[in-house]
């Protein structure tokens, strides 16, 4: 049995991960939070800037996961726009002001 | 091993070099993304060596498409010059790598080798950077940084206005302009001011407060 294949951001969304201090946060703030850095997507910059950007949106849709027990698979091999995509459309179902918010972003 | 490149040459000299290892077979290639995108499902190759810039398309979409549907495939991409849009892209996509063409042979096989083990090819440099980033964005919102100088200027610049008219308003020189255009850009890891612009008007739209200023 092959050993599962990881990308790049995979790799570097764990990192993020391991060093985030925001697993405290409650859900309100993680909202506004994901919210926030949704909008923050689309500021352009170097690869590291907009990379930056990505893991952090990334690591607020985890928390926000990881706080309503939501599945996802944003660690996983197929981290990226894809799997956010399916966590967004999971996140959005459960929290109204989310998904609302996801719609006008 | 699947190998994508519009280069003749170029595939053969990568089979060549990669069939002269005992683990490693290459059991197919495509000179187009349209032909990778038919031939990959099909094959399952651990890792998919793809070529960035091609004929019809490019690696990065190829990237994409393969790591949606099938997981169990890595992606090392073969770039002939390090692009930042092009690494972003590649990342982004779901490539477990990017190595430039002129990689010496051996270390593509290393890096090959360590893709199908299923580990990522993170480069330490770039890693570095983003983590500090994402440490100065968690923080501190960027703006937080400008002094009352700078946010001004980044007002106007979302204003639309040019070094010269800001410097008009602001009773200052171009020069002087100029210059503190480039220190807010830097503090906000941004290149060009149309990035910046764009910042100014999603952050103002956020209703931060000692942000947009009429």
């Amino acid at each position: 049995m092959p050993s599962p294949t990881v990308s790049v951001y995979s790799e570097m969304l764990k990192l993020a991960l391991d060093t985030d201090e925001q697993a405290a946060s409650e859900v309100p703030d993680l909202v506004n939070e994901a919210l926030s850095r949704r909008l923050d997507l689309d500021c352009g910059g170097d690869a590291a800037s907009r990379l930056a950007r990505a893991l952090a949106y990334d690591v607020t849709l985890v928390r926000l996961c990881e706080r309503l027990g939501i599945a996802h698979d944003l660690t996983g091999g197929t981290a990226g726009p894809s799997a956010r995509r399916q966590v967004e459309r999971k996140l959005a179902d459960r929290l109204p002001d989310l998904g609302a918010g996801l719609r006008q972003g | 091993m699947f190998l994508l490149d519009d280069h003749e040459v170029v595939r053969e000299g990568l089979r060549h070099l990669l069939e002269a290892e005992d683990d490693m077979a290459v059991i197919g290639e495509a000179a187009t993304a349209t032909e990778a995108l038919a031939r990959i499902p099909e094959l399952k190759p651990r890792v998919a060596v793809l070529d960035v810039r091609l004929p019809d398309g490019n690696g990065v979409e190829v990237c994409r498409e393969v790591r949606s549907r099938h997981h169990d495939t890595a992606c090392l991409m073969l770039t002939s010059f390090s692009d930042d849009e092009a690494v972003f892209d590649a990342i982004m996509a779901g490539a477990s790598g990017y190595v430039l063409k002129e990689v010496r042979g051996s270390d593509l096989v290393t890096d090959i080798r360590k893709v199908a083990a299923g580990h990522s090819l993170l480069d330490p440099d770039l890693t570095s950077r983003v983590m500090a980033r994402m440490r100065t964005q968690k923080s501190e919102d960027h703006t937080d940084q400008l002094t009352p100088q700078e946010q001004r200027i980044l007002d106007l610049i979302a204003e639309g206005l040019t070094n010269r008219q800001i410097a008009e308003n602001m009773y200052l020189s171009e020069k002087t302009v100029k210059n503190y255009v480039s220190n807010l850009l830097a503090k906000l890891g941004m290149s060009r001011r149309t990035e910046a612009a764009v910042y100014a008007v999603r952050h103002a739209s956020k209703g931060r407060d000692g942000f947009h200023h009429e």
